[in-house]
C-alpha cells in the first residue's frame, strides 16, 4: 500500500511535470541566442533573432559567420514577430537559451514598456539576460564581427556581464530593468553598445555610454564621467580605474572598494539629500616623476582623488536633473522612509520631478590611496626626485 | 470509521502523532508556497500577516485543541454528531461537505492553473485536474494511511529545498524593498490578517479527518504536534514572504505565483539552470498530497452523512464513493475555472468571510454545544 501510494503520487507528478504533451526535439528547434528589437514603420517592431548552428559553433570563433545566422521579421509586437519568423524556416523558435536582449535606440526612445511586457509574461524567457541599447539598430549590432566567441550574442552577453567590473557603464538585466521601471520614481538605465571599424576594417561592437530612461522612454545618455558618478552614488562601482591629473603627471588609481550612503534630509516638507562616499584605491601607475610614496604626496593624491570623485558625482547629478530622470532613486528613498511626505510631494505642483529638478544635494567623499610597498621610486629617465 | 478501543484505530490504517505532524506541515506548506493572494492586499508588507495571522489564529487553535481533548480520536464530523445531536450534526456535516468540496475545487484549480500556465502550456485543463483527482482516488481506495507514512520524507525534502532556495536567492535580495511600512489603510491590514488566518492557518482543520487514524488517548502528543505545526507555519510564511518581497520588490503584485518568479531569478552561474524546476516539483508533490487529504476529508464526511460508513467497522465506507467524488470535484474545478486575476480577486474577498465561517464558525458552534451539553449533564448528575 505504501509503495502504491508513493507510485501514484510520483506518477501523477511525473505526468504533470514531464511536458510530454509538448515535448520538443533538438532538431525541431531554432535556438535563439540573442534577440534584438528595433522600431519599424507604422508603430511596428522589427525583431531580429540570432539563431545558433550548434554543430558549427566553436570557442575560437572561426570566421564568426557560420556558427549562427540572423533572421528578422516585423510585427505589431515581439511575440507576433517571432511567430512570423516561423514562416521563413522549418523550426520552432526556442528562446529559453537567449543570452542577450538588444533594443535599438529608436525603439528605446519610442518606449520599452510594451515590448518588455512580453518577457515578463512569457514563462520561457529568462529575465536574467542582459539588456542593452544599440546606438543604431540591434540588427547591425548582431552583424558585427566576432573574434573570440562563436557568435555576437554570446560576445555581447559576456561584455555586458564584464561591465560590473569596469566602472564604464551600468550593468542591467531585464529583471533589474523591469524592477526599476515599475518602482516608485526610480528610473532605469541600460548600457549602450555601438559599432566601430577597427584598423583592419572589421566592424566590431563596444560598450559606450549609458542610456537614461524616463517613464519607459530613453531621454538621453550619460558619458563616461557621468556614469562613473552614477555608479558611485548607487553603490554599483565594484571595480574600475580613475585617472587624476596632478603632482606633475597623470596618476591612475584602481578602485578596490567603494561604499556610498545616501541619506534623505527632511525639514518640514523640504527634502534634500546627503551623499557620503568612501573609496579605497590602489595606485597602479603614474607619469609623475615625483616620489608619491612620501606621506605628504599620498595626502595630495587623496585630495585630488576626492575632488575628482566629487566632480564626477556632481556632473552625474546635473545631467540627471537636466533630463528630469531620477536614476539615483532619491524619490524612492523618500517614499520608503517618509511615504506620507512623498505622497504630498507627488500631489503638489510638478510632483516629484519638480522637486528633483532643483533638489539640494550635499556630497562628501573620503578617499584612501595606498601604493604598493614594493616600488619605492617612480620610473624616470635618469632617476626620480 | 469510528475510533476503536483506546490507542488503536479501526481497520488497518494507523499513523503516529509524528506522522500526523508531518502531514499537517506538508499540507500547509502546499498553501504557503502559493502566496500570491496576500500580496494583492498588502504588497511589500505581506510578511506581516505571518505574525498577525499567527496571533489571531491562537483562539481558533484553542478551539480545535479543546475539541480534540473532549473527543479524542474523532474526526470533526463525528464530533459534530456527538455535540450537536443527530439533526444538528447532520446539518453541520453537510456544511462541512460543502466546505471540503469548495476547498478541493479551489486547490485542484490551482494545480491545473500551475500546470497549464507554467509547465505544459496548451494542455487541457480537465486532464490535469482529472489526473490529480484520480491519483487521489487511488490513494483513498488503497488507504491514505500509507500516504501518511511517506509524507515525512517529502516534508523534510521540501523544507530542505525551501531553505536551499532561500540561500540561493540571497544575492538577488534587497531588504530595502520591504519599505515603506504601515502606510496602507487599516482595513487592508485587517483584511490581510483575516485572510492569513483563513488560509493557511485555519485550513489545518481539515487534518481532523486523519485524527481517527492517530487513535484516542493521544491528546498530549496532538497538542505538542499542534504547537510544532503552528511554529512551522509561522516560520515558513515569514521566510517565503520575506524572500519574495526582497527579491521582486515592485514586481511582486505583477505575478500570480511570486515564488516561481523568484526561482527564475536565481543564478547559479550556469552550474544548475532553471532552479524553478525544483520548485515546480516541490509544489506539485505538496499540492497533490494536499488535494488527496482534502478529498479524503470530503469522502469521509460524505460517507458519514449518508450512512455508507456505518456498513460495518471494517466496511468499505468512504472508499466506495472515493472515485465518483474525486471525478466530480475534478470536473467541477475544470468547469468553473477562471483567469488567475479573477481567481485571486474572488478568493481574497471570499476566503476571510466564507472560509472562516466554515473553518472557525462550525468548530466554535460545536464546542459551544459540547460545553453546554457537558454543563447540563453535570447539573443533571448533581440533581
Amino acid at each position: 500500500m505504501r509503495r502504491g501510494a508513493a507510485a501514484a503520487i510520483l506518477l501523477a507528478a511525473a505526468l504533470t511535470l514531464s511536458g510530454c504533451g509538448t515535448s520538443m526535439e533538438l532538431k525541431e528547434l531554432a535556438i535563439v541566442m540573442g534577440l534584438g528589437v528595433d522600431a519599424a514603420e507604422n508603430g511596428e517592431y522589427r525583431v531580429t533573432a540570432q539563431i545558433a548552428r550548434p554543430a558549427l559553433a566553436k570557442e575560437d570563433g572561426g570566421d564568426g559567420g557560420e556558427a549562427y545566422f540572423n533572421v528578422t521579421e516585423t510585427g505589431m509586437a515581439v511575440f507576433s514577430a517571432l511567430r512570423e519568423l516561423m514562416n521563413m524556416f522549418s523550426r520552432k523558435m526556442y528562446t529559453q537559451q537567449c543570452d542577450v536582449l538588444i533594443i535599438g535606440e529608436e525603439a528605446a526612445r519610442r518606449g520599452v514598456s510594451d515590448l518588455l511586457e512580453y518577457f515578463l509574461r512569457n514563462v520561457e524567457s529568462r529575465m536574467t539576460m542582459p539588456l542593452m541599447i544599440a546606438r543604431g539598430t540591434a540588427l547591425e549590432v548582431f552583424e558585427q564581427t566576432t573574434y573570440l566567441e562563436p557568435m555576437p550574442a554570446i560576445q555581447l552577453s559576456k561584455m555586458a556581464h564584464n561591465q560590473r567590473y569596469t566602472g564604464l557603464t551600468t550593468s542591467m538585466t531585464v529583471f533589474e530593468f523591469l524592477c526599476d521601471l515599475t518602482s516608485e520614481s526610480l528610473q532605469p538605465t541600460a548600457p549602450i553598445v555601438e559599432l566601430f571599424t577597427d584598423d583592419a576594417g572589421m566592424t566590431k561592437a563596444r560598450i559606450a555610454g549609458t542610456a537614461i530612461f524616463k517613464e519607459g522612454r530613453m531621454v538621453g545618455e550619460f558619458d563616461s564621467q557621468e556614469v562613473y558618478g552614477l555608479l558611485l552614488v548607487n553603490n554599483q562601482l565594484h571595480s574600475g580605474v580613475m585617472q587624476i591629473t596632478g603632482l606633475d603627471g597623470l596618476i591612475e588609481l584602481e578602485i578596490m572598494r567603494c561604499e556610498s550612503r545616501v541619506t534623505p534630509v527632511v525639514e518640514g516638507d523640504t527634502v534634500s539629500m546627503r551623499i557620503d562616499i568612501s573609496v579605497e584605491c590602489n595606485l597602479v601607475s603614474t607619469t609623475s616623476r615625483v616620489n608619491i610614496n612620501r606621506v605628504e604626496k599620498e595626502r595630495e593624491m587623496e585630495r585630488l582623488a576626492r575632488e575628482e570623485i566629487l566632480s564626477r558625482v556632481r556632473s552625474a547629478l546635473e545631467a540627471a536633473m537636466a533630463l528630469d530622470s531620477d536614476v539615483f532613486g532619491f524619490g524612492q528613498r523618500i517614499y520608503r522612509r517618509y511615504p506620507a511626505l512623498y505622497g504630498r510631494i507627488e500631489a503638489g505642483d510638478g510632483g516629484w520631478d519638480g522637486v528633483f529638478r532643483t533638489m539640494r544635494v550635499e556630497t562628501s567623499a573620503n578617499v584612501s590611496v595606498s601604493s604598493d610597498d614594493a616600488t619605492l621610486w617612480p620610473v624616470a629617465d635618469g632617476g626620480g626626485e | 470509521m469510528a475510533a476503536g478501543p483506546a490507542g488503536k484505530a479501526v481497520g488497518s490504517e494507523h499513523i503516529s502523532p509524528a506522522q500526523w505532524t508531518y502531514a499537517t506541515c506538508c499540507f500547509l506548506m502546499g498553501t504557503i508556497l502559493r502566496s500570491g493572494f496576500i500580496n494583492s492586499l498588502l504588497d511589500n508588507e505581506s510578511w506581516m500577516t505571518a505574525l498577525t495571522g499567527a496571533v489571531v489564529f491562537l483562539p481558533f487553535m484553542a478551539i480545535y485543541l479543546s475539541l480534540v481533548k473532549r473527543y479524542p480520536g474523532k474526526s470533526m464530523f463525528e464530533i459534530a454528531d456527538a455535540a450537536l445531536g443527530k439533526v444538528g450534526g447532520t446539518i453541520a456535516n453537510l456544511m462541512l461537505c460543502v466546505f471540503y468540496t469548495m476547498l478541493a475545487m479551489v486547490n485542484l484549480m490551482e494545480v491545473g492553473a500551475f500546470v497549464t500556465g507554467y509547465l505544459i502550456q496548451g494542455t487541457l485543463f480537465l486532464s490535469v485536474t482529472l489526473a490529480a483527482a484520480l491519483t487521489a482516488a487511488y490513494i483513498l481506495i488503497k488507504g491514505v494511511g500509507a500516504l501518511s507514512r511517506m509524507i515525512p520524507t517529502i516534508t523534510v525534502l521540501a523544507g530542505i529545498t525551501l531553505l536551499t532556495n532561500w540561500v540561493q536567492a540571497i544575492p538577488a535580495m534587497d531588504f530595502a524593498k520591504l519599505l515603506p511600512m504601515f502606510n496602507k489603510p487599516l482595513g487592508s491590514y485587517v483584511h490581510a490578517t483575516l485572510f492569513a488566518v483563513a488560509v493557511p492557518f485555519c485550513e489545518s482543520m481539515t487534518m481532523f479527518a486523519l485524527l481517527p487514524m492517530v487513535g484516542a488517548n493521544k491528546y498530549g502528543e496532538i497538542k505538542k504536534s499542534a504547537v510544532k505545526v503552528f511554529v512551522f507555519t509561522f516560520v515558513v510564511m515569514v521566510l517565503v514572504h520575506l524572500r519574495e518581497t526582497a527579491t521582486l520588490g515592485s514586481l511582486l503584485i505583477y505575478t500570480a505565483i511570486p515564488t516561481y518568479e523568484v526561482m527564475r531569478m536565481i543564478d547559479t552561474g550556469s552550474t544548475f539552470a532553471r532552479t524553478e524546476s525544483v520548485f515546480a516539483i516541490q509544489l506539485m508533490m505538496l499540492s497533490l498530497i494536499k488535494v488527496t487529504i482534502i478529498l479524503y476529508a470530503l469522502t469521509r464526511c460524505l460517507s458519514h452523512v449518508t450512512g455508507i460508513e456505518h456498513g460495518g467497522s471494517d466496511g468499505p465506507g468512504h472508499k466506495a464513493i472515493a472515485l465518483p467524488v474525486c471525478v466530480f470535484v475534478a470536473v467541477y474545478a475544470a468547469t468553473f475555472r477562471d483567469t488567475a486575476f479573477n481567481n485571486i480577486e474572488w478568493f481574497v474577498n471570499v476566503a476571510p468571510i466564507v472560509w472562516l465561517a466554515f473553518e472557525a464558525g462550525i468548530p466554535a458552534v460545536i464546542l459551544a454545544a459540547a460545553a453546554l451539553r457537558g454543563r447540563s449533564r453535570g447539573k443533571a448528575a448533581a440533581v
